[in-house]
């Protein structure tokens, strides 16, 4: 247990210097202990040392006290406060980074395609005009594959600290937080009332509550702030990345304009000595020049897909800044307003107790 | 520079050489211009994949890095995780002592 609630602890410089406060708290049920509602405890046959702690916890106002100081710890870490950023822009992130990567792994299936089809179409044509006969067509010079997947492991890494993000920046985890610390308040006032039956366990739930809501808020800024800490750190690895892969990207654009241009070639000079041969229909030249050309088509549109890739690796970068720059105002205030009413309501319920 | 030089005179060879096909070359030198254009080729890959392997010990350093960052993430995630479980099972035991505790008293 002690690991887990080690975490709620707030991050240096939010909550520094709290010590000082649950001390200055803590001092005062000395002051306080003349209060109506301090009894001794009953005689029952609950053994000694549990019947001491629950009648320090429970009767001696050191509940009261516990809640005042969560109040000062909430205070001091509402100064701080930071706030997630929009769900939105982590989303428009993660989207960036697939289209990059989409982006990267058609143009390694493009370096194949056209190595394949120049080296076929020599390999036919040199037939066609009674040349040698190749079987299988010889490629053209491939990349290998190894420059290729330097960069997809590049853009993997950024697409798994893309889902990474998503992951943590869940906007239920807080609230899940909260209702278990609020469970645990539960079964400990059934747990008292069952191991004292007489103990008055009226403060617990409030408490309790105030527990629930101090944790939510506390882990939720927590989180955000070592969230934005980690995009922060993260951010000029991505733009390096992002820049080297433009670079690199423009280089095997001007690599597959040039190799489409000579598949161009190769098709149109095939086209020539076909149309030479007076045993070829005009019909079947015609179809011949749709396929080639509905071929070229779609091999062209691919090669322009690249053309996109410094606007898309410039998208990548603007939507993690967005993601930095971001403040998901809505889910800070939302989160205020649920921790205040939270302790009005339990502080409320705790001065009716402390009256009855 | 000598490699830059060198890459835009394969370039230029490559763009004469498709020109020719372009325009229509005599099935008998069809051969020898697609035997060129393929050797330009292998040059001009040999060159581009020079200059790709360059930056491949940086890509591998940021890769790693960037794993960090992931790695640093699902740390906070977890951490936030074990809170709740924390609280969920301190409740479970919790409830189950005090279900075994009227048979103690």
């Amino acid at each position: 247990m002690s690991e887990p609630y080690s975490s709620v602890t707030p991050p240096r410089g939010i909550l520094s210097g709290h010590p000082t406060v649950i001390e200055s708290r803590t001092a005062r049920p000395a002051a306080t202990s003349k209060c109506s509602f301090v009894r001794e405890p009953p005689q029952t046959a609950v053994p000694d040392t549990r019947r001491r702690f629950f009648a320090r916890g429970a009767r001696s106002g050191g509940m009261i006290l516990f809640a005042k100081s969560w109040l000062a710890l909430v205070a001091i870490g509402l100064a701080g406060c930071a706030s997630y950023p929009k769900s939105n822009a982590v989303a428009q992130f993660a989207v960036a980074t697939n289209t990059a990567t989409t982006l990267l792994q058609n143009a390694s299936k493009l370096d194949l395609t056209l190595a394949q089809r120049n080296g076929y179409e020599v390999a036919v044509t040199r037939y066609l005009v009674n040349d040698t006969f190749a079987y299988p067509p010889r490629d053209f010079a491939l990349l290998d594959k190894q420059r290729i997947a330097a960069r997809i492991a590049v853009l993997d890494a950024i697409g798994k600290y893309a889902a990474a993000l998503a992951a943590v920046e869940d906007p239920q985890q807080p609230a899940k937080i909260g209702e278990a610390v609020s469970q645990l308040g539960s079964v400990v006032t059934a747990f008292v009332k069952v191991s004292d039956p007489e103990a008055d366990v009226s403060r617990f739930g409030p408490v309790a509550g105030i527990v629930s809501a101090g944790a939510t808020y506390l882990v939720a800024q927590r989180s955000a702030i070592a969230i934005r800490d980690v995009a922060n750190t993260a951010d000029p690895w991505l733009k390096e990345a992002a820049d080297l892969l433009a670079r690199d990207l423009g280089l095997l654009n001007t690599r597959y304009r040039r190799r489409l241009a000579e598949l161009a070639a190769l098709q149109k000079q095939k086209a020539i000595y076909l149309r030479e041969d007076q045993r070829v229909s005009r019909i079947e030249l015609e179809k011949r020049y749709l396929e080639l050309y509905t071929e070229y088509q779609q091999l062209a549109i691919q090669v322009a897909t690249l053309d996109q890739s410094k606007k898309i690796l410039k998208g990548l970068i603007d939507a993690h800044d967005e993601l930095r720059s971001s403040e998901d105002v809505d889910r800070q205030i939302l989160l205020f307003k649920t921790l205040v009413e939270a302790i009005s309501t339990d502080v409320q319920a705790l001065k009716k107790a402390r009256q009855s | 520079m000598k490699c830059k030089e060198a890459y835009a005179d394969w370039t230029t060879f490559a763009g004469i050489l498709r020109d020719a096909l372009d325009h229509g070359v005599p099935a008998t030198h069809y051969a020898v211009v697609t035997d060129a254009l393929e050797a330009v080729e292998t040059e001009l890959t040999r060159f581009e994949a020079a200059q790709l392997t360059q930056s491949e010990a940086r890509y591998a350093v940021l890769t790693e890095k960037l794993n960090e960052s992931k790695a640093d993430l699902e740390r906070i995630k977890d951490e936030n995780d074990k809170i709740i479980q924390g609280a969920e099972r301190a409740a479970q035991a919790i409830a189950i002592l005090t279900s075994l505790l009227p048979m103690l008293a």
